[in-house]
């Protein structure tokens, strides 16, 4: 698990980071976001060592970074926005390199290459020198040698930049797989849409502090309500505006034509309730749909609220 | 011992191994080895070259330009693309420790320049076995050129590590091999050997029998031993400080190259070298006898320069010493233990006094056994202690009031007080007006140090003595009352929102 507190990163005068506190949990995939210079990489660098704090408390997994910083690397995977490769390696020598610093013994690591090399798919590119690789490839390159260790808490920083679409599936699918092993991944990314298919939580930060964070779920239903409900009506309106201007739980109403959109503070089963009562007050409803707002409302609704 | 351990299945070095010893690049390398040096004994062999060692001059070059520049830039351009790529980050958070990496770079590195000249070696014992040197020689020459080399690769990765253009570093780092070698061939007539003593250079000479008996170089300490040995002796002690440095900056980037501990002991390390070549010496023939103080003064010179330096590499900026404030804040504290990394120079600066004091003394000492009595030596010394003082203290000063514009503002300070007098003194010099020029001249230390040796029974002495000392002394006492001051106003800064209540102890945090 990843536990921080009150860390504090600064820069000359600027404060990037600002007494964050954060608790992650095993089998947790973590989606921090932000827009740029929110202090994001900050966080992520200040967590894995790359970055001495102002101050504050780091554990990983248990093991303080400070006290223990080569147990704590034990634990630890890293992938930074940008992947570095030695571009005059060959791409099994790569993975091989960083099994051999992660003290993988030789006889074991044949093995661990092409696991991993398959893993991310670049068994076909085994033999070939990395200088070669796309951008994406490299990606995957890096993501395999930050799994090469087996790590109980992995870090990625924008991870699916620069990936195909095979590569991002791909990614997914090894973050959940993951967060079902019981790892703790912390992931930071632009691509909000595809956060919200794999991260069970989410933190927004913003000038250096985290504005909100909790389970998906949570976050959502505390920032957004219960969400939005879109009704189309066919005909006359008005008994549909009396029966939803009795229900306590409708908030304010936005009408386009015949359809309206209003916050709902309920959850499935009393939309269905509402929807049952507007059939029976004779309402004719041509459409009645739930609509479920993504990390990107979130984000935004946060960020507005926050620069407000 | 840890370095030496990660050598074996050290994975820097295998990544090297493989990169740099890929069958397509060796073997080209080799064969253009191989070709050059087998024409160079072929050549030598017709001309006769083997007998007065001419050959050996020629094929010890190429070793040289193979192991040292060769070596030393592909060191230096490994670890500075290391880094601007960010790789060094993946070596930072991997469990494998900062010193076994440094030890990869700089044995790795280089690996097929080791290898290239070690296809030079057979080539260079020809002339051992047929003419000069003898094979003892060509074993010392080949033993010091090793370890000298291994000097400036440890060397390189400390500048790639520094090194903000990646590109650049190789070029710098070979330039200041360069530089080495040409201050150590100069210096060496001027009767200090210990620059030289950082390069094969004394060595060579000696197996070479080129060694002029006057310029003997006095041994250390005043104990004979072959200049192979005094080559080790000088360069062990400045590779275990290159390693420090190289290890602090392998393992964080943002980490001063030493503590105020290392760096005293770097300084102290430094005044022992100087002082033990210094030793009982004799005055160089090409100096007259006049500057008897001369010994006196090559300690005096070579501790202030390495203070200097060393006051760079200690002197926390403005951001470091806020964190550090805030860190101590956070803990309770209103201090940084004294000499904690973000703490100020000020504990390091009266440490680099006391060492140029005390080595001075000792320098004198030397100088009266040796017969060579001067009577003031303190005045050079009082000088190097205010000038390494003020030093401190302004960059201190600048540092801290200036954040990212003081290092610009420092520069001008220093064109200012050591480069003007210069310009100035030589301008009243060129209009006549000598009488006037020399304590202008003596303002700057990089003149008035050895001036102010001088004895005062000469004519303008005196002036020279009052010009170094008090400009020295002004800017010593601004600079560290200049210096306080930003540091107390750094200090308030953070305690008025850390300390809102003036209710916390005052004893200093040991971070």
């Amino acid at each position: 698990m990843i536990r921080v507190r009150d860390l504090r990163v600064d820069y000359d005068n600027v404060c990037a980071v600002h007494d964050l506190t954060l608790e992650i949990g095993p089998g947790e995939v973590f989606g921090l976001i932000g827009p740029n210079g929110a202090g994001k990489t900050s966080t992520m660098r200040a967590i894995v060592g790359l970055l001495e704090p102002t101050y504050g408390d780091i554990e990983l997994a248990g093991v303080d970074i400070r006290e223990r910083p080569e147990d704590a690397s034990q634990v630890l995977g890293f992938m930074p926005d940008f992947p570095p490769v030695y571009d005059d390696l060959l791409v099994w020598e790569f993975l091989d390199l960083w099994a051999a610093s992660y003290w993988i013994a030789p006889s074991e690591r044949p093995g661990v290459v092409e696991r991993y090399l398959d893993m991310v798919g670049l068994t076909e590119k085994r033999n070939a020198i990395v200088t070669e690789l796309s951008r994406g490839m490299r990606q995957r390159l890096v993501l395999a040698k930050t799994l090469v260790p087996q790590p109980q808490v992995l870090l990625l920083d924008e991870p699916a930049s620069g990936m195909d679409p095979h590569g991002r599936a791909d990614l997914k699918k090894v973050l959940r797989t993951l967060a079902a092993e019981g790892k703790t991944v912390l992931v930071s990314s632009h691509i909000l849409s595809e956060m919200s298919e794999f991260c069970t939580s989410v933190g927004i930060m913003e000038r250096g502090r985290m504005v909100v964070s909790g389970r998906v779920d949570d976050v959502m239903a505390e920032v957004m309500g219960h969400g939005t409900l879109l009704v189309e009506v066919l005909g006359p309106t008005d008994e549909f505006q009396r029966v939803v201007g009795q229900d306590a739980r409708v908030g304010s109403i936005t009408r386009k034509d015949n359809t309206f959109q209003f916050a709902f503070h309920g959850d499935v089963e009393a939309a269905s309730d509402l929807l049952r009562s507007l059939i029976q007050s004779g309402v004719r409803v041509a459409s009645f749909a739930r609509r479920r707002e993504g990390l990107e409302d979130l984000f935004l609704k946060v960020g507005a609220k926050e620069l407000s | 011992m840890n370095a030496l351990a990660g050598l074996y299945d050290n994975p820097i070095l295998w990544k090297h191994i493989r990169s740099r010893l890929r069958f397509q690049h060796l073997v080209p390398s080799l064969a253009v080895v191989l070709i050059i040096c087998g024409c160079v004994l072929w050549g030598g062999y017709a001309l006769g070259g083997l007998e007065n060692g001419g050959t050996y001059i020629v094929l010890l070059l190429i070793q040289w330009g193979v192991l040292v520049v060769m070596g030393t830039s592909q060191t230096a351009t490994a670890v500075a693309f290391a880094k601007d790529s960010g790789i060094l980050d993946f070596h930072r958070v991997s469990p494998l420790p900062a010193s076994w990496v440094t030890m990869g770079f700089a044995v790795g590195a280089p690996v097929r320049e080791y290898l290239m000249f070690a296809c030079t070696l057979p080539f260079s014992f020809v002339p051992a076995v047929m003419g000069k040197p003898s094979v003892a020689g060509w074993g010392a020459v080949s033993v010091v050129l090793l370890l000298s080399a291994f000097l400036f690769h440890m060397l390189a990765v400390v500048v790639g590590l520094v090194s903000r253009k990646p590109r650049g570093a190789g070029g710098a780092v070979v330039g200041i091999a360069m530089l080495v070698h040409f201050i150590g061939m100069q210096s060496i007539l001027g009767g200090a050997s210990a620059p030289a003593l950082m390069t094969v250079i004394p060595t060579v000479r000696q197996a070479l029998e080129m060694i002029d008996l006057r310029d003997k170089v006095p041994g250390f300490f005043g104990m004979e031993m072959p200049l192979y040995v005094q080559s080790f002796v000088h360069q062990l002690p400045i590779l275990v400080f290159l390693y420090i440095a190289a290890v602090r900056k392998m393992r964080s980037d943002r980490a001063h190259a030493y503590s105020k501990i290392e760096a005293v002991a770097f300084v102290a390390t430094i005044a022992v070298l100087a002082l033990g070549e210094m030793w009982n010496t004799t005055l160089p023939r090409l100096l007259p006898a006049s500057i008897n103080q001369w010994p006196v003064l090559v300690v005096v010179y070579t501790v202030t320069l390495a203070a200097v330096l060393l006051t760079l590499a200690v002197t926390p900026g403005a951001s470091g010493y806020a964190n550090g404030l805030r860190r101590a804040a956070k803990h309770g504290h209103r201090r940084l233990a004294p000499w904690s990394d973000l703490a100020p120079n000020t504990g390091a600066i009266f440490a680099f006094c006391l060492i140029m004091m005390t080595a001075a003394a000792l320098a004198q000492i030397s100088v009266d056994v040796a017969g060579l009595r001067s009577r003031f030596f303190w005045c050079p010394t009082a000088a190097a202690m205010l000038v390494v003082a003020y030093f401190g203290f302004a960059r201190q000063y600048f540092e801290v009031n200036f954040a990212r514009r003081g290092q610009p503002f420092f520069l001008l300070f220093l064109f200012v007080v050591w480069l003007m007098p210069l310009i100035v003194g030589s301008i009243l010099a060129m209009t006549g007006a000598d009488q006037g020029a020399l304590p202008v001249f003596a303002l700057t230390p990089l003149v008035g140090i050895g001036a102010s040796a001088f004895d005062s029974r000469g004519g303008l002495a005196d002036e020279i003595q009052v010009s170094v000392l008090l400009s020295s002394l002004t800017f010593a006492v601004i600079f560290a009352a200049l210096s306080i001051a930003s540091l107390r106003r750094a200090r308030q800064a953070i305690e008025v929102k850390a300390f809102p209540t003036d209710s916390l102890e005052i004893e200093p945090a040991s971070i």
